[in-house]
């Protein structure tokens, strides 16, 4: 990936995160005991990250019975991302929950099936986190202060593994619309978390310049 | 902007930064977005910025304890996985590393007459002896699929290596029905296995088939009571080994493949030459 975010100076790596990163190194190397021992460290956040998208025990078992074999397989791709070992870990989880939560729907048919990327089975794209870890009240605060619609739309992807067409016709929102909610919802949540500060250029993106950069026959 | 050869324009993409950092994307438009990325000499900034929030929200689940026996399920699926399987190291790995490693590969591939052992493995040994037959099977189909990729057939190869990895990966679910597959006749010495998971699409995957003859196609079938119906036309790469992606097909307890005319056709005309009953 080119796209090159600029470092958090902020982000310090902290204990835990070194410990883990051993572990990935191990793992790397195909030493099992280090697997079993991240086991231990993360079955708890993505198995309850995949009930929760998947709604069901036996899938989350199997996400996380899949996300283990795509962490044991790329163990040695995670040098090459910036991103935390959490993050690395949960990318893999939310993708597969929300692969598996796909490939049960009965319209998923047999073309479609044949050009998923198996997301377990490479290494997920994951970027730095926005501040060193966050607590959950901040975040949720931060969620709370969207609007309505923003705060719905991405809740529906991210919680509930729905695609951009589902949104739309769950919330009865065109796709450019849903699209632009999305946008604007987690660049807002990017400058909360930020403690307000606009951090970027992207981030002082307004409705205008969202509407400019749209243009004719942005929609779909 | 140097997106020519992708669908998507570098505005395309920024416009679905959002909804692919949460993976609310459709499959296909998914892998356009990772693609156009893996390539493109634009900062496309909107995802750093975007994907920064996701494993912020990551905190807002609440974790849960998985069931004792997950962590077995685990560690077995880890430990039967075929080392090849796992990504080349490139950055971690020396040249000289990378270069034993591939000549490993392509010697253990020239070792592939080895399915005859396994073909020949599964005789009276209920649980333990099928599983490891099986895990052979994987093993020599992913190595097959493997050389094909570094032999550079990237597109086709790619997409046949994918197809090997989900089906081992469905094999490998909980509650999976799965077929182990033996070659007769005309495709004797083939082997392979059918697996349908409990949920989500199904696979065939057969190694050691000899090429259909010209105008001639290897055609799968379901069968139910003895009754079969198409499960689609199946090729054969150089290397023997043949995939197939099909829908799962209530009743199945079997799967077969005949030698049809290219093309295919609605009910068979030949002799089963690989066949494998199903079991949960």
């Amino acid at each position: 990936m080119k796209s090159t975010p600029r470092p958090k100076p902020g982000r310090a790596k902290d204990v835990s995160d070194a410990a883990d990163e051993s572990l990935l190194t191990q793992i790397a190397d195909g030493k099992q005991d280090a697997l079993s021992k991240l086991y231990d460290r993360y079955q708890g956040l993505m198995y309850g990250m995949a009930t929760r998208i998947t709604g069901d025990s036996a899938l989350a078992q199997d996400v996380v019975q899949e996300a283990f074999l795509g962490i044991w397989r790329n163990a040695a791709r995670y040098t090459s991302t910036r991103a935390s070992p959490r993050t690395w870990i949960l990318s893999i989880t939310h993708h597969r929950a929300v692969d598996v939560l796909r490939r049960r729907r009965p319209t998923t048919g047999i073309p479609d099936s044949e050009t998923i990327q198996p997301s377990a089975l490479v290494g997920p794209d994951v970027w730095p986190e926005v501040s060193a870890r966050l607590d959950a009240d901040t975040v949720r605060s931060a969620l709370a202060v969207l609007p309505d619609a923003q705060r719905q739309a991405i809740e529906l992807a991210y919680f509930g593994g729905l695609t951009q067409q589902e949104i739309a016709v769950r919330t009865a929102a065109p796709l450019g619309t849903v699209k632009s909610r999305v946008r604007l919802g987690l660049l807002q949540m990017r400058r909360t978390l930020n403690g307000g500060e606009l951090a970027g250029p992207e981030a002082t993106m307004d409705s205008d310049a969202e509407t400019r950069r749209r243009g004719p026959g942005g929609d779909s | 902007m140097s997106d020519q050869g992708f669908s998507l324009s570098c505005l395309a993409v920024d416009e679905l930064a959002g909804l692919y950092v949460l993976d609310a994307l459709e499959p296909d438009e998914h892998e356009a977005v990772r693609r156009h990325l893996a390539t493109c000499d634009q900062p496309h900034r909107d995802f750093a910025a975007m994907g920064s929030v996701v494993p912020a929200m990551a905190a807002l689940f609440q974790p849960l304890e998985a069931p004792s026996e997950l962590k077995g399920r685990v560690m077995e699926a880890i430990a039967m996985d075929a080392p090849q399987t796992r990504s080349a190291a490139e950055p971690a790995l020396s040249p000289s590393a990378q270069a034993m490693a591939r000549a490993w590969r392509s010697s253990e591939s020239r070792s592939e007459p080895s399915t005859g052992p396994v073909a020949a493995a599964p005789r009276r040994r209920p649980v333990l002896g099928w599983a490891m037959t099986a895990a052979a099977v994987v093993l020599i189909a992913v190595l097959g699929a493997w050389n094909v990729l570094l032999q550079g057939q990237v597109g086709d190869a790619d997409r046949r290596a994918r197809l090997v990895s989900q089906a081992v990966a469905a094999r490998a679910t909980s509650g999976a029905e799965v077929a182990t597959l033996t070659g007769s006749g005309s495709a004797t010495g083939a082997t392979g296995f059918a697996a349908f998971p409990a949920q989500g699409s199904g696979y065939v995957l057969v190694v050691g088939l000899p090429e259909a003859p010209a105008g001639r196609t290897y055609q799968a079938w379901y069968l139910v009571d003895g009754q079969p119906s198409s499960a689609g036309l199946m090729e054969v790469a150089a290397d023997g080994t043949s995939i197939l992606a099909i829908a799962p097909h209530a009743g199945t307890d079997a799967i077969a493949l005949t030698v049809e005319p290219a093309g295919g056709v609605a009910s068979p005309t030949g002799e089963p030459v690989v066949t494998g009953e199903l079991s949960a």
